[in-house]
């Protein structure tokens, strides 16, 4: 029926809209013919013509009228009416030009900065995970009962024991993260690898771009090894080779074959993975914490009833152990809820942000509206009193707003994407930082839905309130007036009154928020960190895989590189160390504190380091007592170690650490000072360091090269390059990056998060002095003869402009006030990213 | 019953179903037709008659179409569409239905 019905009414519409002077006609010659009819009936009834006229007229009941019943019959007048409405306001639009510049900007600002901070609110909170079901993959942890011990990875013990004892999951998966090499045809090189239990595949739904998946036969003891590589490895290490598939390569010079390759995408449990493989481990690793491990839950249990039924099964498996070897708490994270935690404070602040952008465009486009609306009071009385309704006057008002505010988004959605650009990097380092994705390439229905909701929300809310406030007046009353209003802004100021409230007062929020955050960063910056950073090449030198590397010969590739390195003209003096400050990799253990009674719960943690006798120098560590490392201090000198202050404190309060022994045997000869190692942010805890030569095995050995060059360190990369290679060819060489580069990488959420503030504070000032400007220009203007009746009757010019001036000070008073008020609020959102304030 | 706005509801859409189902014509013409076919009973005033025919149109149920006329000028004579003859067909069951029921209620002897 329906499209049957489309076929006759849908041409009947368009001709009503499109060939609008021909149906005109036509009803027009309709009607005119049954009129004639009717006259020649009325003559021959004997009327006279002038008569007959009128009467045929008359039993028409008004030619106009039924007209217009007609045309109300097309069913297309609120079209027709919203046509005209168009046609009018951009007619008007563009007679200010200025105007309508002005305003599609501000709402451009507002609407662009809302869509692109929906869209990382989107992608956080909103979008579904890149995983089959992602809303029930949650992340097991556990809490050891050891104290200091963080919550982290589980052992391949717990992981069986909660595999057996299953029933709340329907898939649990365990993956080990490594580093590893692979060698082959191609040059050695060091990539991320994991390695997986069986219900990997399925939970984290890695789809194959060649080749097959892992199977069940291939996670049986003995099964030849296999491996799947990303697509990004596929790309550049193999350029795409197709044949690649059934390939041999060596992973840590074991042969593996490659059997597939995984598509783009894969990106759980994060995007930087290049190589998947079985989960083997040995014997002596199998209670070793080394276990990421993911569930995903049954439809319909919570987080909680997982937690608990995993907790009853670790406690029941650990009940033989030693009270301090177990596990103190088992957690089931959701990882949308990880995610969005992790983000809290961001998605507040940026939240924050956008709300106070929005309100201010608002604030700004209100007034700006009504300042315009004011200048067309006459008009809109003259349309009043010819018969508009009030209804169809504000119908005319809002849809000039909507082209404003149309024009608006659209230019903002576009200006959006340079904010989009840099937003990933404003995500904290979340776990899973990998499953978002944030960019126009995924800009989806809801974040489209979101813009024209923002649209309709905008056009009402500075739209609709300005144009009902303004038709509401006494329109004859405008009429009756001259030209232009005199001293008839008190009825109306109000309303501009609390929007330059309410604009200065989000204006000094975001002042005041940037102040706290360029005032912390730059704090940060100029803190002490206890060491140089100018002038120092950094590199990684991660060990090379193989059975081949001893702890021996790891010593004397370093001794052979620090010599080279030296001999090399540019070369001041070369470090290695463990862990680079601000570079990650940071080696803790627990050390019994002298004189406390052994209490396995709580010993304390303290960072290592092994480092050789001119890392202090290189790195510009300050001694503060005793001696660093030198020559003596080699395999066959007396066991030393250097401590940081922060150690001497905690160990020895009161007293001297030169002598005292910090393990057995080993000698403390020289205290350094505190430096910022982990983050810039956070001050160093206890700390020792050992000459390298006299440490043994390969924990905490070094991982990290420092050369302090005289010149541009980047210009010795090259030569770095040849002398690691002469050293040993099979070492890898990562991260080449100079100091002020792991610096400034360890800020740059920081840095980025200034930066927007910093930019959308500055706006929300200028937008606040405009606003503040055309309200303030708009009252003297409506003034203007009073104050002129004033001056001439002898008012001092001081006084006038004090009259002026104290008509907006309550309001200025009252939007600062209310600024400090929030601000003090909005601090404590911001306090995660504040720093020694 | 004189006037048109005595014609109950939707009537007159009827009438002029009807008077089109037998052949096309134009706005005058149906009018006339109208008071003849009913013997002056019905009559529709000139205006109502042209608002009607509108929404017939815009509704379907009848298509439009300039013919000269039987004094050789140009009219716009409207004949039924398939859609309108399916609508002649239940608005005259309607009809008929309703109509009665009304007699068999205005035939109710008083008891």
């Amino acid at each position: 029926m329906r499209p049957e019905h489309w076929i006759y009414t849908v041409p009947l519409r368009l001709r009503s809209l499109f060939r609008r002077t021909q149906v005109e006609q036509e009803l027009d010659e309709e009607l005119r013919y049954h009129l004639e009819r009717k006259i020649e009936e009325n003559v021959t009834q004997g009327l006279p013509p002038e008569e007959a006229r009128y009467a045929a007229l008359g039993a028409m009941g008004g030619l106009d009228q039924r007209k217009e019943q007609c045309r109300d019959l097309r069913r297309v007048a609120g079209v027709e009416h919203l046509i005209q409405d168009l046609r009018y306001g951009l007619r008007m639009l563009a007679k200010s030009p200025g105007f309508t510049v002005v305003a599609v900007l501000t709402l451009a600002l507002g609407i662009g900065a809302n869509t692109a901070i929906f869209s990382i609110v989107n992608a956080v909170l909103l979008r579904p995970l890149p995983l089959p079901h992602g809303e029930r993959v949650s992340s097991i942890q556990v809490t050891p009962a050891l104290a200091g011990d963080t919550t982290g990875p589980a052992s391949l013990v717990q992981f069986c024991a909660w595999r057996v004892n299953n029933t709340k999951f329907d898939l649990l998966a365990a993956v080990r993260g490594l580093r590893g090499q692979i060698s082959g045809k191609e040059a050695p090189e060091e990539i991320r690898l994991l390695q997986v239990s069986p219900a990997f595949q399925e939970l984290a739904g890695l789809r194959l771009y060649l080749g097959r998946g892992f199977v069940e036969d291939d996670f049986r003891a003995g099964a030849p090894k296999v491996c799947l590589i990303s697509y990004r490895l596929w790309l550049r290490r193999y350029s795409e080779d197709r044949s690649i598939v059934g390939s041999v390569l060596h992973l840590d010079s074991e042969a593996t074959v490659i059997i597939g390759v995984l598509s783009r995408d894969s990106a759980f449990p994060d995007a930087e993975n290049d190589l998947w493989t079985v989960l083997r481990l040995g014997l002596d690793q199998q209670t070793q914490r080394s276990l990421d491990v993911y569930g995903r839950l049954n439809s319909g249990v919570s987080a909680q009833d997982a937690e608990a039924r995993l907790a009853d099964v670790t406690v029941r498996a650990e009940s033989e152990l030693p009270e301090w070897l177990r596990t103190r708490r088992v957690t089931v994270t959701l990882i949308r809820e990880q995610l969005v935690s992790d983000e809290h404070t961001l998605l507040l602040t940026l939240g924050g942000i956008a709300a106070c952008i929005l309100l201010i465009c608002c604030a700004n486009m209100s007034n700006l509206l009504l300042a315009r609306h004011l200048k067309r009071e006459r008009e809109m009385a003259l349309r009043a009193s010819l018969g508009a309704t009030r209804g169809r006057l504000v119908r005319q008002l809002l849809t000039e707003t909507l082209i404003l505010c149309s024009a608006g988004a659209a230019v903002g959605f576009v200006a959006g994407g340079g904010l989009l650009s840099m937003s990933h990097d404003l995500l904290s380092d979340s776990r899973f930082k990998g499953l978002i994705t944030i960019g126009y390439q995924v800009v989806d229905a809801r974040i489209a839905a979101f813009t024209v909701l923002l649209l309709i929300f905008t056009t009402v809310l500075f739209g609709l309130v300005p144009s009902l406030h303004f038709t509401r007046a006494d329109l004859s009353e405008a009429l009756k007036s001259a030209p232009r209003g005199q001293a008839r802004g008190r009825g109306r100021s109000p309303i501009s009154r609390y929007l330059i409230a309410m604009e200065l007062a989000i204006a000094f929020i975001l002042l005041t928020g940037t102040g706290l955050l360029v005032r912390s960063f730059v704090g940060l910056l100029s803190e002490d960190r206890g060491y140089v950073v100018d002038h120092l090449l950094t590199a990684r030198l991660p060990i090379p895989s193989g059975n081949s590397v001893t702890p021996t010969r790891r010593k004397q590739f370093f001794r052979e590189l620090i010599d080279e390195s030296e001999r090399m003209p540019d070369v001041v003096s070369v470090g290695i160390v463990t862990g680079l400050p601000l570079g990650g990799l940071n080696a803790r253990m627990t050390l019994q504190r002298p004189g406390q009674p052994f209490d396995p719960e709580n010993l304390p943690w303290v960072g290592i380091n092994c480092v050789n006798p001119d890392y202090f120098k290189s790195m510009g560590v300050r001694l503060v007592k005793g001696r660093t490392f030198d020559a003596r201090d080699d395999e066959n000198g007396m066991r030393v170690a250097v401590v940081n202050e922060s150690l001497q404190r905690q160990f020895w309060p009161g007293r001297d650490a030169i002598g005292q022994e910090i393990m057995a045997g080993i000698r403390i000869v020289g205290i350094v000072n505190d430096i910022r190692q982990e983050a810039l942010d956070t001050r160093q805890g206890p700390t020792f360091y050992l000459p390298f030569e006299q440490r043994e095995g390969l924990a905490a050995a070094p991982n990290f090269l420092l050369v302090r060059t005289k010149g541009d360190p980047k210009a010795f990369i090259p030569t770095l390059k040849e002398v690691v290679g002469a050293a040993d060819h099979h070492q890898p060489l990562v991260d080449i990056r100079t100091m002020e580069e792991v610096l400034s990488r360890s800020v740059m959420q920081r840095r980025l998060l200034t930066a927007l503030m910093t930019g959308f504070a500055a706006l929300a000032v200028v937008l606040s002095i405009v606003g503040i400007y055309g309200v303030l220009s708009y009252l003297v203007s409506n003034r203007t003869r009073e104050i002129g009746i004033r001056m001439c009757l002898g008012a001092p010019r001081r006084e006038v402009l004090i009259l002026l001036a104290r008509q907006l000070s309550s309001s200025v008073v009252a939007g600062l006030f209310g600024g400090l008020t929030v601000s003090l609020v909005a601090a404590g959102v911001l306090s995660r990213w504040l720093f020694a304030i | 019953m004189s006037k048109p706005s005595d014609l109950v509801q939707g009537t007159l859409d009827l009438l002029i179903l009807k008077i089109l189902a037998l052949e096309p014509l134009h706005g005058w013409a149906i009018g006339l037709r109208l008071t003849q076919v009913s013997g002056d009973v019905l009559q529709v005033s000139d205006g109502s008659l042209y608002p009607a025919l509108h929404k017939l149109e815009q509704e379907g149920w009848i298509t439009a179409e300039w013919k000269p006329s039987e004094n050789n000028r140009r009219a716009k004579y409207y004949s039924l569409t398939r859609l309108g003859r399916k609508e002649l067909e239940k608005e005259t069951a309607n009809w008929t239905r309703l109509s009665e029921a009304i007699t068999q209620v205005v035939r109710l002897e008083e008891a």
